[in-house]
């Protein structure tokens, strides 16, 4: 794309056909299934009652993959990134592809990346973590030393404050990959920051704990203490094997239910004070600059949320008929209680199911069956948390903070399911609303 | 979102004295690991300044003096007034911009937007020039 098409005013066609042109791959990619759906296949000669090629050769032996790899029909399934919404490669943010996982959790090699100064790579051996600062005695530890201490293991979403935030003013983005991929869900394993504060002691006025990343932004975060002590853990295995380098190899901080960003990945120090530090990234960023002129700060909490990742914009329907409606949802105050579904925009809606295990603070997968006629349907999800919060249309959620916050975009998403079977991203126009 | 903000505001405050008792960790055991991190080791990371001017380091500068500074080291992103080249941030102008709405933009500088000069001073020193981080010295 050109410097003149990648003015943010005005330009929202191109993007939304670059957009389309990148969602067309993943279908292309993906197009064998959708063949096989229609009694087609890549070669009939593998079909019934043939003996297809693989049963007729010895596959490769064991020592073939000493880590394993998914399936090379699997290939479509991947990060992806938009080069035009930011000014480097280091310092930006890819997706993770919603529209083909299963379940809740992300496999670890399709947690999006959000990095404010490349990916760093960090040798173990050479890494410390320092806390200091309003404690009572300082500490130096090793990954080797936090491996010792006691461990807890936790189910976490982490989704950055900026998710959906390229939807404010209009329906952009063409894929749930692009206006929701900013989220994960992996299984946690690290040591809780009250194990460590334990270890150090905290003055009678440590109110606030400054985390820092040995990346070249540095990234710092202010976090109060309440929340320190009340579930944040230093983290060093995800799913089971240690960090990858792009969530934050050797360790980083988990903060659950807030953003992201908070979530000091490569974390090095750790230090106490009395009062936050208002670092770049939480005053000129991750701010909500409200139509008043005035902005929301430490607007920590990601809100209940959810979408539709079947069908999608990647993933057409294949003709009427039945189909398993299936999406995730989520909320940074807890369980999430309810989804309600609608087919026509939300003028009607029914609950969906939700699948074991519904955890707090973490993805949680909903269903529900639908028998498509073949005419045009707009598919809407919205959440429901244990506080009785309800995840709002964007119409409320712009009367409430206009459409220029960037960050903590909660909205309901709308698909627009066409005639063809083809899935499109809209807005509602609410008329007398 | 305000109802949200506020509210997590009462929960932390309803928090906090229940959270100093755990706080007060005496009982706690020793288990003995990690060391204690000499103050030179705590000093060379410890280069976060805040608002009240805690963590500022000694030293002093002048604008005419950080001129050609800029126009080297920062310049070639931000442009030679401020403007922000291509794609990277401005850092000039923008007041009085901050409660347009589409199809106007606020645009948020360090003028406009960032509420304080410390953060500039902590931001600059740990992640600037982008391609250079911490290269820079205070004085």
């Amino acid at each position: 794309m050109t410097r003149e098409q990648d003015r943010p005013d005005g330009m929202a066609l191109a993007r939304r056909r670059f957009l389309r042109a990148v969602a067309a791959g993943g279908v292309a990619a993906g197009g064998g299934a959708l063949a096989a759906g229609r009694a087609l296949a890549a070669n009939p000669e593998n079909l019934p009652p043939n003996e297809p090629e693989w049963a007729r050769v010895l596959g490769p032996g064991v020592d073939d993959r000493g880590y394993g790899l998914p399936s090379i029909y699997e290939k479509h399934v991947k990060r992806r990134w938009v080069p035009w919404l930011t000014a480097s490669a280091e310092s930006t943010v890819n997706f993770t592809p919603l529209q083909d996982l299963h379940g809740f959790v992300t496999p670890n090699g399709l947690c999006f990346e959000r990095h404010h100064g490349g990916r760093a790579e960090v040798n173990p051996e050479d890494h410390r973590l320092i806390i200091h600062g309003l404690v009572e005695k300082p500490l130096m530890l090793t990954v080797e030393d936090l491996k010792r201490m006691p461990s807890e293991s936790h189910f976490y979403f982490c989704e950055c404050a900026a998710n959906s935030g390229m939807e404010w003013r209009n329906a952009q983005l063409n894929g749930v990959q692009f206006t929701h991929g900013m989220v994960h869900c992996v299984h946690w394993t690290g040591v809780p920051l009250r194990v460590l504060f334990e270890q150090t002691g905290l003055r009678p006025n440590a109110r606030w704990v400054l985390a820092e990343g040995a990346d070249a932004a540095a990234m710092t975060r202010s976090i109060p203490m309440e929340k320190a002590l009340a579930d944040c853990l230093v983290a060093y295995a995800q799913n089971g094997e240690a960090l990858r380098p792009e969530q934050g190899y050797p360790i980083r901080l988990v903060v659950p239910g807030f953003e992201a960003n908070m979530w000091v990945k490569w974390l090095r120090r750790l230090e106490v004070g009395d009062q936050p530090w208002y670092t770049r990234e939480e005053t000129s960023k991750y701010t909500d600059l409200l139509p008043s002129g005035k902005a929301y700060i430490f607007s920590w909490v990601m809100e209940a949320k959810s979408v539709i990742t079947f069908p999608c914009p990647e993933k057409p329907l294949n003709g009427p008929g039945y189909y398993s409606v299936r999406g995730l949802a989520w909320s940074g105050r807890g369980r999430i209680t309810r989804v309600d579904v609608s087919f026509d925009g939300g003028r009607n809606w029914q609950t969906a199911k939700l699948q074991d295990p519904v955890y707090p603070m973490c993805l949680t997968r909903f269903e529900i069956p639908w028998r498509w006629n073949g005419e045009r349907a707009l598919l809407v999800s919205r959440a429901i948390d244990e506080t009785g919060y309800v995840q709002p249309t964007m119409y409320d959620l712009q009367k409430m903070r206009g459409v220029e916050s960037v960050y903590h975009n909660n909205a309901q998403q709308v698909w627009e399911v066409k005639p063809s079977g083809e899935v499109e991203n809209v807005r509602l126009r609410y008329v007398n609303a | 979102m305000s109802v949200c903000v506020t509210s997590m505001r009462k929960l932390l405050f309803a928090a906090s004295a229940l959270v100093l008792a755990q706080a007060a960790p005496a009982a706690a055991e020793d288990l003995g690991l990690g060391v204690v991190p000499t103050p030179e080791q705590i000093a060379g990371w410890n280069k976060d300044v805040r608002p009240d001017g805690v963590g500022l380091p000694e030293g002093s500068g002048t604008a005419k003096e950080g001129e050609p500074l800029y126009l080297e080291k920062c310049a070639y992103c931000h442009g030679d007034f401020g403007e922000g080249l291509g794609r990277w941030p401005v850092l000039a102008g923008g007041f009085g911009t901050l409660t347009y709405q589409f199809p106007q933009r606020p645009e948020k500088t360090v003028g406009s937007y960032w509420p304080y000069s410390s953060t500039l001073f902590d931001y600059i020193w740990r992640a600037m020039p982008f391609p250079e981080p911490k290269s820079l010295t205070p004085d």
